[in-house]
């Protein structure tokens, strides 16, 4: 009963902030809200006992790359979007239309899903699924890691290194611009 | 626990479509920016619920590659949002139409 309300907790923080993020005026109070978001499921990923995502959801997503969102939003000193928009405005109600049947299509496929047990589809696995959540062991993520995905695991390190060089490149010439305006105006 | 299933299924259906709807919906790339976070986030949510509710290891692996992917995608977009800015001083994605003329 416990776990159940504290599930219930975390479900509604997290649909909420969501809520919040589209709706909250200035990017900072959405930036924020966004951690919210990620704290929550990152709370869902404990009730689900699986840690391992639990703590990479907290380090690598509310640490890491939200603070680098913080850090563009302030660099950028964007405040309050005022003006209306140029000529595009009637696009966001046609962004509410399809948002709206993707959402009904999903609700559709989901009302499937649940009207049928979980275990019907792979009879073998009902067992397990039925009884509480099996902990997934750290070690067979990492032998996965190394084994099935070592190609995947290769290329993301080399997407990371491509991502780093490519943000140096970028700030980098813009470092260099900076030099260059000074030195004209001094 | 298949409340927990079923209800991760549908706290992810509902933040996937919060975050297409900000998508189309918002005009600060920054923000479009937080929405796609969002809908990654939901993905999360279905390959772990998935992976421990059929002890799978794999769901939990793909996880990994969906945060390591997103992080590189954060950093290398929000370098070209600051290069913009200062090319355009702005980044309202409505006012970045150079392609249009």
């Amino acid at each position: 009963m416990l776990i159940q309300s504290i599930y219930g907790i975390f479900c509604f923080v997290a649909l909420f902030s969501a809520l919040l993020v589209v709706f909250s005026p200035h990017p900072v109070y959405g930036a924020l809200y966004l951690v919210t978001t990620m704290l929550s499921i990152a709370g869902l990923f404990v009730l689900m006992n699986a840690q391992l995502a639990a703590a990479f959801q907290v380090i690598v997503y509310a640490g890491a790359i939200m603070v680098l969102f913080m850090f563009v939003i302030m660099l950028l000193n964007l405040g309050r979007q005022d003006g209306p928009a140029v000529r595009t405005r009637g696009v966001r109600w046609w962004g509410l239309v399809f948002g709206g049947v993707f959402l009904a299509q999903v609700v559709a496929m989901v009302a499937q899903l649940v009207t049928r047990p979980v275990g019907a589809a792979a009879p073998s696995a009902a067992p397990s699924a039925a009884a509480a959540f099996a902990s997934v062991r750290i070690h067979e993520v990492a032998r996965l890691l190394m084994t099935d995905y070592v190609y995947a695991f290769e290329m993301t390190s080399v997407l990371l290194l491509i991502a780093i060089v490519g943000a140096v490149v970028l700030a980098r010439r813009q470092l260099v611009q900076g030099v260059s305006e000074e030195d004209l105006r001094s | 626990m298949t409340y927990m299933i079923h209800g991760n299924l549908i706290l992810a259906m509902a933040i996937f479509t919060i975050g297409m709807l900000g998508i189309l919906w918002k005009r600060n790339a920054i923000a479009i920016f937080m929405c796609v976070e969002l809908m990654l986030n939901a993905a999360n949510l279905v390959f772990v619920t998935f992976a421990q509710s059929l002890g799978q290891a794999r769901g939990v692996a793909v996880f990994l590659f969906v945060i390591t992917v997103a992080a590189a995608e954060a950093a290398v977009g929000l370098a070209l949002f600051i290069k913009v800015f200062n090319d355009k001083q702005t980044i309202e994605a409505d006012r970045l139409d150079m392609l249009q003329h």
